[in-house]
């Protein structure tokens, strides 16, 4: 198992926990989260606070915009750019 | 309802909702009334698609009277069908688009709708709940294939929208007909239907706005949704004042800051919960240079100090107004911004052509200081609850302090919340006379909790309870006690609750205990319940 994809099982695991649409319409890594309604604002602030919190990321206002948080995998894609940006700055 | 002997015209009297429309289209013929994304529409555009929808209504049968459900995330359509069912004589049902099936299908059942408006996202969601809808005759939504179900048809919105009959429809009501149900919460069951009158909804739009200091030309935001009483008061003011609404669906507070900017609004509403959106850390509206705002109010619970003071730094030249209403009477009291320092706290006085006694729990009126529930007078006082009896006459009652003479003549709105003044007659909010909860805004009864939690079987006694949020306002905490000791899992529960409520209703955290502690007599002890979840160090979440 690639570290992306152990991101993807908690990143999942996270969404069917809080939001019921995505537990009605078992979401899976590419189903769009923010179109179809499954993640509104209060939301998007939860999920923010969650990867900081379980990834150790810092996210910043820029990062903030629909593409980043569309479906699962774009959120990984997010943790894992934040992550080797943070490597290569240490 | 049974057509009596109505006038020849209405004289260009402004007596319907949708004469406020009506009134704007001819007087301002070229004026903005409404964007939405791409979509701009005129007064007169406006006007013309809602009496297109409105004479394809009653071409299709809705009558005066008749209940009309709309389920729209913000969008143009919404408003034009809006009017359109008031302009067909039929009362409009605006419905929370957060609401899940469940929910939507207790509304449609309690009001009895004829028909739905919805768009194509809300059909694909709500198509199945239909066929519990008996009432129902009629769904209308863009792109709907025209297909017969057992007992409702679908319809296609775009080609009644795109043209018809463009004539004004005949005035069918009077002002103290229904125009309008709002579904809100109380403290026990299910969601209430509150019924507003044209009346209601007139005075609502003209004493509400009375202070606001509109200008011609001012453009509005709406984030909130019409099936929120502020929501659907942004509305109609705004048409009233031939400002312009500007209609918003965000999911980044970057998305809000873009659109005030980019759109010059000038007032902009909103809950608790969005302005700790707007001046989170991360949200640009710290940077941002916003020249053209120049108010913005508070409704739907009060705001926490903490945020205030973010707001005014973030925002030094906009006035912030501080309003305290509930749907039952519409709009009550306001803080006025030259007030908020003097009186931190405070909700403010009554509006104009409002007035507000303090009643103790002797049925008298209240000294300075002294707490008792706040009743509302005047009229925007809503008619009642649609099919209850029972419950309007306990919150809306006699006015208690009229001449035995003039008492019968009058209902007053018992709000159920405790109040204080000072000695300048401000008032502050204290607390609940009942559990009714605020979750972001939205009225939560913990009972209609509990009932959620019952339907899995798996439990024998559930307690649902507030816990103080500072961005939320409340959460829900749960406790509860499995049948026949069986073995019940939390997440099984969150999962069942996930299908069966909208996300603001879920309980936040879950705890299985063998028993749940009661009362000398018998009942679950709640405050006990609410102190163990006010405990230091109490986790607020199962994660």
């Amino acid at each position: 198992m690639s570290g992306a994809d152990g991101f993807d099982a908690t990143i999942l695991a996270f969404l069917r926990d809080r939001f019921p649409f995505a537990r009605q319409r078992s979401v899976t890594r590419n189903d769009s989260l923010l179109e179809s309604g499954i993640v509104d604002s209060l939301g998007v602030l939860e999920l923010v606070e969650f990867l900081e919190r379980t990834f150790g990321i810092s996210i910043t206002e820029e990062d903030l915009v629909p593409k980043n948080f569309d479906s699962v995998g774009r959120m990984v894609d997010l943790v894992v750019q934040k992550r080797a940006g943070r490597g290569a700055a240490e | 309802m049974k057509p009596g002997i109505g006038p020849i015209d209405r004289c260009s009297m402004d007596y319907l909702v949708q004469h406020l429309l009506q009134t704007r289209a001819r007087s301002d013929v070229g004026r903005e009334a409404l964007v939405d994304g791409a979509t701009r529409l005129t007064y007169a555009e406006l006007e013309r698609l809602s009496n297109r929808l409105g004479n394809a209504l009653a071409g299709m049968g809705i009558r005066r009277g008749d209940r009309v459900a709309t389920f729209f995330r913000k969008s143009a359509d919404e408003v034009a069908a809006i009017f359109a069912i008031l302009k067909a004589g039929g009362a409009f049902v605006p419905v929370n688009p957060l609401l899940l099936p469940p929910q939507v299908s207790h509304i449609l059942n309690d009001c009895r709708v004829t028909a739905v408006i919805t768009d194509p996202a809300g059909l694909e969601f709500l198509k199945e709940m239909f066929a519990s809808v008996e009432s129902l005759r009629l769904v209308l939504a863009r792109g709907a294939r025209g297909s017969s179900e057992d007992r409702w048809r679908s319809v296609d919105l775009s080609p009644l929208l795109a043209e018809g009959n463009d004539a004004v429809p005949p005035d069918l009501c009077l002002s103290i007909d229904l125009a309008c149900i709002i579904y809100t919460s109380g403290s026990t069951g299910r969601s209430k239907g509150v019924m507003l009158s044209h009346g209601n909804i007139l005075a609502s739009a003209r004493l509400g706005s009375s202070y606001l200091d509109y200008r011609l030309d001012d453009r509005i935001l709406s984030i909130l949704p019409f099936s929120f009483d502020y929501g659907l008061f942004q509305l109609t003011s705004a048409f009233l004042h031939g400002a312009c609404l500007v209609l918003c669906t965000f999911r980044f507070p970057g998305e809000i800051v873009d659109l005030l900017r980019r759109e010059r609004i000038n007032g902009l509403g909103g809950v608790p919960t969005l302005w700790s959106l707007l001046t989170e850390k991360r949200s640009p509206l710290h940077q941002g240079v916003l020249p053209h705002l120049r108010y913005i109010t508070n409704s739907g619970a009060a705001l926490p100090q903490a945020v205030l003071r973010a707001l005014r730094a973030a925002l030094p030249d906009t006035r912030i107004y501080l309003m305290y209403g509930m749907t039952e009477a519409f709009r009550t009291t306001f803080l006025p911004p030259e007030e908020i320092d003097r009186r931190p706290g405070s909700i403010g006085k009554p509006l104009p052509d409002v007035e507000i006694y303090l009643v103790n729990d002797k049925g008298e009126p209240c000294a300075e200081d002294e707490i008792g529930e706040l009743v509302h007078r005047g009229p925007t006082v809503s008619m009642g609850y649609w099919g209850q009896p029972e419950a309007t006459e306990r919150m809306f009652r006699p006015n208690p302090f009229a001449p035995p003479e003039l008492r019968h003549a009058e209902r007053v709105c018992y709000s159920g919340d405790l109040v204080k003044r000072d000695a300048d007659g401000f008032l502050y909010f204290v607390g609940r006379r009942d559990a009714q909860l605020k979750c972001s805004g939205y009225r939560v009864s913990p009972t209609e909790v509990e009932e959620v939690l019952y339907e899995t079987g798996l439990l024998r006694e559930v307690a649902a309870i507030g816990v103080p949020d500072e961005l939320l306002g409340h959460t829900i905490r749960v406790f509860a006690s499995p049948r026949d000791g069986r073995e019940v899992r939390v997440d099984e529960l969150l999962d069942f609750c996930g299908r069966r409520m909208p996300r603001y209703m879920i309980p936040r955290r879950i705890d299985i205990l063998d028993d749940l502690p009661k009362t000398g007599s018998g009942k679950i002890n709640y405050p006990l319940l609410r102190q163990r979840a006010a405990a230091p160090g109490e986790p607020r979440g199962n994660d």
